[in-house]
């Protein structure tokens, strides 16, 4: 008998088409850590994360068969990831997430929301990124994620994202220049510079 | 004119910075990088902030974990989704049933006759595709826009047989 430790993705999703549910867990617990990080990143709060990242793995396994072994697996996770996020932040978007939550539920203190004393601090600054990339937009937030905190190509991204790659390359440069525009208006509205 | 010229050059650094966040930067792009900041202290600055930005959002490389109890959660939520909606082929089966229910069914039932039969054509293909219930989100985009059809379909045909109505007692 085949241990499922041992099978491809593909194998066990053949198994799990097969009428085995129970095969899916082996899917949940390859690619959690995986999906859950994503979804964190993206909504900063561990709580909606958890939500989400179910969420997903619920639609991945009703929309199983439709899973093509021309891509990783991990491709078209992130795929059914990154739109679920999406259209969940669209739902939510009258109720917007402050930012400060955003980055006090990743441990770290909002820059922006302390004493100006305690921004001119340069670690501080690392602090001030984290929390404009959670005031970036989804389309710039999700392959700046990907590239940099996942670690993934652009040729990975353009999968996930289906997008060309000059788009996917494009949206990585402004998405970095938005940020480091921020930044320097950042510094220059609490008076102080950066860096 | 210089200042021009320092523009255009200031942005062909800016692609030189991108690519060199992205780890493809030659030996000769990364000297002209470095002799260009030595001569233009916002370039400098620009350069510091990037190096920052990559190097915070670097410093949340690691994973984090999924928390306690959460292939359990997902399991128990999986095993209580209704065994049609789960991932297995005979979805498709049922969900083409429907789709191909709700084109043929109006011509089975005879087009020219306006009133109940369509209806009952969009009703029984729309039974079939509740039993079909959940397989798939294409499915039911796919039978909400079949059922859009078949409403226009009735629309034509009542105006068309008043229209016909209005002919004969003109006649």
């Amino acid at each position: 008998m085949n241990d499922i430790h041992n099978l491809s993705d593909y194998e066990v999703v053949r198994q799990c088409l097969d009428e085995d549910k129970e095969a899916f867990a082996e899917i949940v617990s390859r690619y959690k850590s995986l999906v859950y990080s994503i979804v964190l990143k993206m909504v900063g709060n561990t709580d909606e994360a958890n939500d989400i990242a179910q969420e997903i793995f619920i639609k991945a396994y009703k929309s199983l068969s439709r899973y093509s072994p021309d891509y990783r697996f991990s491709t078209w996770i992130m795929r059914i990831a990154t739109n679920h996020v999406i259209d969940c932040r669209r739902k939510k978007r009258s109720e917007t997430v402050p930012m400060e939550d955003c980055e006090a539920e990743l441990g770290r203190t909002a820059a922006s929301a302390r004493t100006p004393e305690q921004e001119l601090v340069r670690r501080e600054d690392s602090q001030a990124i984290r929390g404009l990339l959670c005031d970036l937009p989804d389309i710039y937030k999700i392959p700046i994620v990907l590239f940099h905190q996942q670690g993934m190509s652009y040729q990975e991204i353009s999968d996930i994202i289906q997008e060309p790659l000059s788009k996917v390359k494009n949206r990585i440069f402004r998405g970095r220049r938005m940020l480091k525009d921020s930044l320097i208006k950042l510094g220059r509205d609490s008076g102080y510079g950066i860096l | 004119m210089e200042s021009c010229d320092r523009k255009n050059s200031c942005d062909r650094i800016e692609g030189l910075l991108m690519d060199y966040m992205d780890g493809r930067l030659g030996e000769a792009q990364l000297n002209m990088l470095h002799k260009h900041m030595e001569s233009c202290p916002q370039c400098r600055e620009d350069f510091e902030l990037y190096i920052a930005i990559q190097d915070t959002l670097h410093e949340d490389m690691p994973k984090h974990a999924a928390p306690e109890g959460f292939d359990d959660a997902v399991m128990r939520r999986i095993a209580e989704l209704p065994d049609e909606a789960g991932a297995s082929n005979a979805g498709y089966v049922w969900g083409g049933a429907a789709a191909a229910a709700l084109v043929l069914a109006p011509m089975l039932e005879g087009i020219p006759v306006v009133g109940g039969y369509v209806e009952r054509a969009g009703a029984v293909a729309a039974s079939i595709a509740y039993a079909a219930g959940g397989t798939s989100v294409v499915l039911l985009e796919m039978l909400a826009q079949a059922q859009i059809v078949v409403l226009c379909i009735f629309v034509c045909l009542t105006l068309l047989q008043f229209a016909v109505y209005k002919q004969e007692k003109a006649w």
